[in-house]
């Protein structure tokens, strides 16, 4: 059973295209998360979803009843947001600053004994048990979030729809605010769609990450998944910093390149094929002795950036190239040192019919 | 959409006038107009009226622009005392001011009362207009021409000043409408500009054709202006007077030159405010020595409110729907009606008047000489404030808002009840008391069309004036000083707020 379904969605405003023939499935009480950089439209789906926007074309069903598009016998379908059942927590919160936190909250409930038992309930999921008097502007700017989410779980809607919804707070408080968000939705058993730009954001929320690229979704998968076997290029490059090496397949199955002998994950393409493999630069390890016995290749730490909990270290390799790898603070090596460089674990690999060099080098030096 | 059909009948009721005009230019045949306007007295008329305008516009450039000037970029002591005395004169009613001027010498009557009187009320338009320009200048721009060698008294004229003159010509057009449409002055003056005559025509005269005629004259005068003034500005004024938020600005030395400007303010500011004000007063101390009748005044005060109060509400509940619709949805068809519901702010309230008596006389038969059919005048003249109120406040509230509560289920008249109109209630508030307050001032309409045995503030304070009765007006004329500087102080503190916020 799905709570959302999307197929064939597009939009354009005028010659932009938008969205283009986008599928998107949300499963019963699970969380997705829409991750693409700003611009590509993820707002607008929200948008389209919430019934605020009308596509162009394609169909979406919320809770197995379509709210826009075709149905079966050929006639549109139009239901307007009012009657969707969807929730919505825009970016800034966007409490209504004349009513109290519970008039807030109770604001889609009808009127009735349980709204107030209602009330207290959704408070307590987020976290605010005894807020229902307090002013929104009372509020700090987590609290604010909170009281939205609770605001748009009051009336049970069918899905939650979260515009980044952590972006105007700053970044120690946001991976707290997260959490207590994902918690909440867990408990509600709320079926959620969140909108973001940013990555670890995405992992911390979601069961499912959606990559939107070009205005359709170029993968959804489980996190892990989506960070180990990114199904192109594009999405291996917008989850995750990687550094692309231009490799030969090799007649066992691995990949030969630059850095040496790569396993491959996942399929392996035929012998003598030309092939980027994307490595991440925790998957980089040194060693401080100059070995060639172990695969490894010879590289020079050229600077090492410390961090406290990591540090960045930038390679020179003997063909000139800089490699940018991530260690843990307890493990810097001296610049200046000679090391060989190994990869660890397996590297999905992707043809390689045009690579931009520049891209690669600017993605490998960070 | 459940606000469109509201919003319509706002439309065809502020177009109401143009129907009588229309009517009556081609009832009566486009010869006998012709005949009329070419007549040698027509002309006289034309003369007198365009002389007055172009008199006092200039006199109003001259001393707004150059009271902007010192208040805004000069070293003049006392600039933000200054700057409210300079304009308190806007809240004046002309014909308040001329019943303190003829009251003191009766030999003013005539083009010089006139002119002067006009002057006086009329010039802050200039004046508002040119601070709130000097006030926007970069002044990065006079700190090149600086360095570039120019002394900071030809930066001023060369750089500043030069680049105002769009403002200038706003405020200048502005005085020119108001001086054409204005009935108070004149009318107290007995200068037979157009206002006056056609309310002679129709009135005294029981000449109800050539009143019609030489409306439609006015109109064709007034609409170069309005056409003008729109070209060079954009939107209603009244959304710029409050705009004058002060940055810090390069200000010139006077110097040795500081006691000329301070006389130049100050004979600016005892004239339009000083002067007045004492003569009111001294009227108002004759006045207590005679009886007052105070269940007069009283009754005046009741019969005042009960209008302006009926027509602040009819305006609001026209002008809500047109400032929502307006607020959120960008499309033609919303534009034209709200542009429709301006032409209130470009017709002289006479002729507004005449035209409420042509549809009273013609559909509405029972509402002619009831109080409905004056609240349905003012609601023709002051929809614009109305709208430009609501829209405003309404603006100012985020969308996101009512995104949300659709989401939550609310329907589109709930949303507007439960979000919207709540959010913008204080601004609207603030636009339903100037209708108000305007309401209480407005004289020509009342006048024309007022129920028998209703005697508001203005129209006994102006049948008082007339008859010489100068003892017995001042009552009535400080009562509606008081009333008309409510609203501008209310403007203030609001403009001053808004700037102290940002």
């Amino acid at each position: 059973m799905s709570d959302l379904e999307i197929t064939g969605l597009t939009l354009s405003y005028g010659s932009t295209r938008v969205l283009a023939d986008l599928d998107l499935t949300v499963a019963t009480g699970t969380i997705v998360a829409v991750l693409g950089p700003s611009g590509c439209g993820k707002t607008t789906l929200l948008r389209l979803i919430a019934g605020f926007e009308r596509p162009d074309a394609g169909t979406l069903s919320i809770d197995g009843r379509v709210v826009a598009g075709s149905l079966a016998a050929g006639a549109e379908k139009w239901v307007p947001p009012e009657r969707r059942h969807v929730g919505i927590v825009p970016q800034e919160g966007a409490l209504f600053p004349h009513l109290d936190v519970g008039e807030n909250i109770g604001f889609g409930l009808s009127r009735g004994p349980d709204r107030a038992g209602r009330i207290a309930e959704c408070l307590d999921l987020v976290g605010l048990s005894g807020f229902e008097r307090r002013r929104p502007d009372e509020l700090s700017g987590g609290q604010q979030q909170r009281v939205a989410l609770a605001r748009a779980l009051a009336p049970d809607p069918a899905i939650v729809l979260l515009d980044e919804p952590f972006s105007a707070l700053d970044s120690g408080l946001r991976s707290e605010i997260r959490e207590d968000v994902r918690d909440a939705l867990r408990r509600a058993g709320a079926t959620a769609l969140i909108v973001t730009h940013d990555q670890h954001e995405a992992f911390a929320m979601a069961d499912q990450v959606a990559v939107l690229v070009n205005g359709t979704v170029g993968q959804l998968a489980d996190p892990i998944t989506l960070y180990r076997h990114p199904a192109s290029l594009d999405v291996a490059r917008f989850v995750g910093d990687a550094i692309e090496i231009a490799c030969d397949m090799d007649v066992d199955g691995t990949a030969f390149g630059e850095l040496g002998r790569l396993q491959i994950a996942g399929d392996v393409p035929p012998e003598g094929q030309r092939v980027v493999a994307v490595i991440r630069p925790e998957q980089v390890a040194i060693d401080p002795e100059p070995r060639r016995d172990t695969g490894g290749v010879a590289a020079t730490v050229l600077s090492t950036t410390f961090l406290g909990s990591e540090a960045r270290v930038r390679l020179g390799l003997e063909s000139g190239r800089t490699v940018e790898a991530r260690f843990l603070g307890t493990a810097v090596p001296s610049t200046g040192a000679a090391v060989t460089v190994t990869i660890v674990g397996s590297v999905p690999v992707f043809s390689s019919v045009e690579i931009n060099t520049v891209q690669i080098n600017r993605a490998a030096t960070g | 959409m459940a606000l469109l059909a509201p919003a319509i009948v706002a439309a065809v009721v502020s177009l109401l006038p143009l129907w009588y005009l229309a009517d009556q230019a081609v009832s009566r045949g486009l010869a006998e107009v012709w005949d009329e306007i070419v007549q040698e007295r027509t002309l006289w008329l034309l003369v007198r009226t365009l002389s007055l305008t172009a008199v006092v516009t200039g006199a109003c450039v001259a001393i707004g622009v150059t009271a902007a000037v010192l208040v805004v970029k000069s070293s003049l002591p006392y600039r933000t005392f200054w700057h409210l005395v300079l304009t308190i004169p806007l809240a004046v009613p002309s014909y308040v001011a001329a019943y303190t001027w003829i009251s003191w010498r009766s030999d003013l009557a005539g083009f010089g009362g006139a002119a002067l009187v006009l002057t006086l009320v009329s010039y802050p338009y200039v004046y508002l207009s040119a601070v709130a320009a000097l006030s926007r200048l970069d002044p990065a721009i006079e700190e090149v021409a600086t360095a570039l060698g120019r002394s900071p008294l030809r930066v001023l004229i060369t750089v500043s000043v030069r680049q105002i003159r769009p403002a200038i010509a706003a405020g200048a057009l502005l005085v020119a409408l108001y001086v054409l449409s204005d009935f108070g002055a004149v009318a107290t003056m007995r200068y037979e500009a157009f206002s006056f005559v056609i309310y002679g025509a129709f009135r005294a005269g029981f000449d109800p054709a050539r009143a019609a005629i030489l409306s439609c004259v006015l109109i064709a005068v007034a609409t170069v202006f309005v056409v003008a003034e729109s070209s060079v500005r954009g939107r209603p004024s009244f959304t710029r007077l409050g705009a004058g938020a002060p940055r810090p600005q390069r200000r010139v030395e006077l110097g040795r030159a500081t006691p000329l400007a301070l006389v130049f303010v100050g004979t600016i500011a005892a004239l339009a405010v000083g002067f007045p004000l004492v003569n009111l007063a001294i009227w108002f101390r004759r006045g207590l020595s005679a009886t007052i009748d105070v269940s007069a005044i009283a009754n005046a005060v009741g019969d005042t409110l009960m209008l302006a109060g009926l027509g602040a509400a009819l305006t609001m509940a026209l002008a809500i729907p047109v400032g929502a619709l307006a607020a959120r949805h960008r499309g033609r068809g919303v534009q034209l009606l709200e542009r429709a519901t301006y032409i209130g702010h470009g017709l002289p309230a006479i002729v507004v008047a005449l035209a409420m008596v042509f549809v009273g006389v013609n559909l509405l038969q029972p509402l002619y000489q009831t109080a409905p059919l004056v609240a349905l005048a003012y609601a023709v003249l002051f929809l614009p404030l109305g709208v430009g109120a609501v829209r405003t406040a309404i603006e100012q509230s985020p969308v996101v808002l009512e995104e949300v509560a659709r989401s939550l289920g609310a329907t589109n008249m709930s949303v507007l009840r439960r979000i919207t109109l709540t959010r913008a209630a204080p601004g609207v508030a603030a636009g339903a008391a100037l209708v108000l307050l305007t309401a209480i001032k407005e004289l020509p309409a009342t006048l024309l069309l007022h129920p028998t045995g209703t005697d508001t503030l203005s129209m006994t304070l102006w049948s008082n004036t007339n008859i010489g009765r100068y003892a017995a007006a001042a009552p009535y004329a400080a009562t509606l000083v008081v009333m008309a500087s409510i609203p501008t102080f209310v403007l203030m503190r609001a403009s001053r707020t808004m700037s102290e916020l940002s």
